[in-house]
């Protein structure tokens, strides 16, 4: 192995393939940070330029634009509240509280120090794991992917919420809304009422915008006209700089004290990854919840904590290089990024699979190695990013809010080109807002309507094995582990719930 | 009526109202049928709890009449904009982008008190020429166009 490391090494150290990984980096940083151009859509754009490149500069710019996305989508969930990618909106229960403090510079470094870290030692799993892990990975089947999705759904109710109950609704609700569309299997439509722009289900962009977004927006603004008709001073800025340089940057000794999270959620993001399907969504969900339940200040998760952001940001970055390793040595893509750059490798002739293994070892370290230098530009494009993008926040409120209004058209809009997204928006705002108000938890919700088809896919092709038999669940070790922890976790948060009262009042 | 019972009476209605008219009606096979139905008493036990449970109960503190007026001014003033924000998504595609985008922005800047000539102008135009260079000119994504531009 390490003579083909060399000789990958080797095949990659020329300017091209260098200044093309480069380019995919910057690419990637740029779209990712516009809400509703997702890394997806920019390897999309960029997959015809492949044509013109050689094999190695070609995949490299690919696999530098998934690089680049995974800190991009950051940089407007920390800044504004807008994810800007899907497992972005994890990042936004810490990153914008920051923000709020005038710690955007802080939040921003937290986000690009535990996704560089996380990505590097994910590439290295990548490496010398790839053929070993891959062929444990497979053992895992439809009831077991069942069980750790229902696992991870109710763990993300539970522990997320203030109220577990109401998690669990909101968790609910989000699967609810995500049958609407097309049978994943007979076609037929459900729950459509017969329109036409509901076939292929709600669009996921335009709904988050409208549920993050724009709610959040329009409860700001209405408490800002609160405070004004009472003659109270209305904040003029979305975050006061405090002008202390320590509150700009992360100094190394507060890295030092989130290195044990990101170690933590890599190892976490790691796994997920391995898992086709599964995605950063959920590795960046579980990263978070585990930093905060092993936090001494868990109290503290979601009120502007580094650990929070580190935790999110190492997790969904981890699953990055894992994520290859079922589509380099089985050809099965692990997510719709890893399907993309197939097409990318198939362009360039190159059909991964078992035999891609043995007889295009150097190509593929050579890609591998790119990986590891894409790292290295995503930190150094990311540190200029920052220096100019928090900068943003010292704008008045008001004016933001009003520039925000048509970016959320925009964002609905370039997600896929359709007028009736539009309409998707609006409603999920008015849903946003009734949410907020009746303090259920949005990402729960965004996060179950996220993984419902992954959900339900794994959950019919089980029952098609079983012939409907449910008990298939608790006859097979793995998927009854899984199941049994997921009621052990329902009776602990409840009985954790039902105590808080008791032993607030014993503390009193 | 305690919140909570209120919310879990809704919700446990609309899980009625999807088990015996929607689904039966709007998805189609029996197969089909399974998950959206599991999906109804995953959300039909929490609301059952919440309609059930009593919460802490709180003793009901006068609400200051000044306050309860500033929130209500509030409430109407964000329905106008919410319904300006609605007109403006459904003008879109019959004047375009830019130009339904321009106005909107300097309408709502002047709604929220923004009364500076230079920021209810440069902003819009700053923020729509970049959108322009980087959608049209950049990525070749043509944002609708109507009758104006």
């Amino acid at each position: 192995m390490l003579e083909h490391l060399l000789e990958g090494m080797g095949m990659v150290l020329q300017w091209e393939n260098l200044i093309w990984a480069m380019v995919g980096v910057a690419f990637g940083m740029l779209l990712g940070a516009i809400p509703g151009l997702s890394g997806n859509i920019a390897i999309t754009l960029l997959l015809p330029f492949t044509f013109y490149l050689g094999p190695i500069a070609g995949i490299a710019m690919l696999m530098g634009l998934s690089k680049g996305d995974g800190f991009g989508g950051s940089i407007p969930a920390i800044l504004f509240n807008i994810p800007g990618t899907p497992h972005a909106v994890i990042t936004t229960f810490d990153g914008y509280p920051l923000t709020r403090q005038g710690k955007a510079g802080k939040a921003l470094e937290t986000a690009l120090a535990a996704s560089c870290t996380a990505d590097v030692s994910s590439d290295l799993i990548l490496i010398f794991l790839a053929a070993p892990v891959a062929a444990l990975a497979l053992k895992v089947g439809p009831p077991e992917y069942t069980m750790i999705v229902f696992f991870s759904l109710i763990l993300i109710a539970l522990a997320a919420s203030e109220d577990p109950i109401r998690g669990l609704v909101a968790m609910g609700l989000g699967l609810l809304v995500s049958v609407i569309g097309l049978d994943p299997q007979a076609g037929s439509p459900r729950l459509t009422f017969g329109i036409v722009g509901l076939a292929d289900g709600i669009p996921l962009i335009p709904m988050a915008i409208g549920l993050l977004a724009l709610s959040e927006m329009f409860r700001q603004t209405e408490l800002n006209f609160a405070r004004k008709h009472q003659g109270k001073d209305v904040a003029d800025r979305i975050a006061i700089n405090t002008g202390r340089k320590f509150d700009e940057h992360l100094t190394w000794k507060e890295y030092k004290q989130i290195f044990p999270t990101i170690v933590r959620s890599t190892a976490i993001g790691s796994v997920v990854g391995l898992l086709p399907g599964i995605g950063t969504t959920v590795a960046s969900y579980l990263s978070y919840i585990t930093a905060k339940r092993r936090s001494p200040h868990p109290e503290k998760f979601g009120t502007g904590l580094i650990e929070g952001i580190a935790a999110c940001e190492a997790g969904n970055n981890a699953v990055n290089g894992p994520n290859l390793v079922p589509l380099v040595t089985l050809g099965i893509p692990g997510n719709l990024a890893a399907a993309l750059i197939l097409g990318g490798f198939m362009i360039k002739g190159l059909v991964p699979g078992p035999m891609f293994m043995s007889h295009q070892a150097p190509l593929l370290y050579a890609l591998f190695t790119v990986l590891l230098l894409s790292n290295g530009f995503t930190y150094l494009f990311g540190k200029v990013a920052i220096r100019y993008a928090h900068r943003l926040t010292a704008i008045q409120p008001s004016v933001l809010y009003g520039s925000i209004l048509p970016l959320c058209a925009l964002g609905c809009y370039a997600a896929r080109g359709e007028i009736f997204d539009f309409n998707t928006m609006f409603i999920s705002c008015l849903v946003g807002y009734a949410f907020i108000r009746l303090k259920f938890n949005l990402p729960v919700f965004l996060v179950a309507f996220l993984l419902g088809e992954l959900f339900e896919h794994k959950l019919r092709q089980t029952l098609i094995l079983s012939g409907g038999d449910f008990s298939i669940f608790v006859t097979r070790p793995i998927s009854c582990g899984f199941f049994l922890l997921t009621v052990i976790s329902i009776v602990y948060f409840i009985w954790k719930k039902a105590r808080r009262p008791h032993s607030a009042a014993a503390s009193k | 009526m305690h919140v909570d019972r209120q919310t879990g009476l809704v919700l446990l209605a609309m899980c009625a109202v999807a088990w015996f008219f929607l689904i039966p009606n709007y998805v189609i096979g029996h197969e089909q049928q399974v998950f959206p139905r599991i999906v109804l008493v995953l959300i039909a036990i929490p609301s059952l709890v919440m309609c059930i449970r009593t919460g802490p109960r709180k003793t009901a503190e006068p609400e200051d009449p000044a306050m309860a007026r500033s929130r209500r001014v509030a409430l109407v003033k964000i329905g106008v904009m919410g319904g300006a924000y609605l007109a403006y998504l459904l003008l879109i595609p019959v004047v375009g982008f830019f130009v339904s985008s321009f106005a909107a922005t300097v309408g709502f800047l002047f709604y929220l008190d923004i009364r500076n000539v230079k920021t209810l102008t440069l902003v819009p135009l700053g923020l729509l020429g970049s959108i322009y260079v980087v959608m049209e000119c950049f990525l070749n994504f043509n944002l609708p166009s109507g009758i104006l531009f």
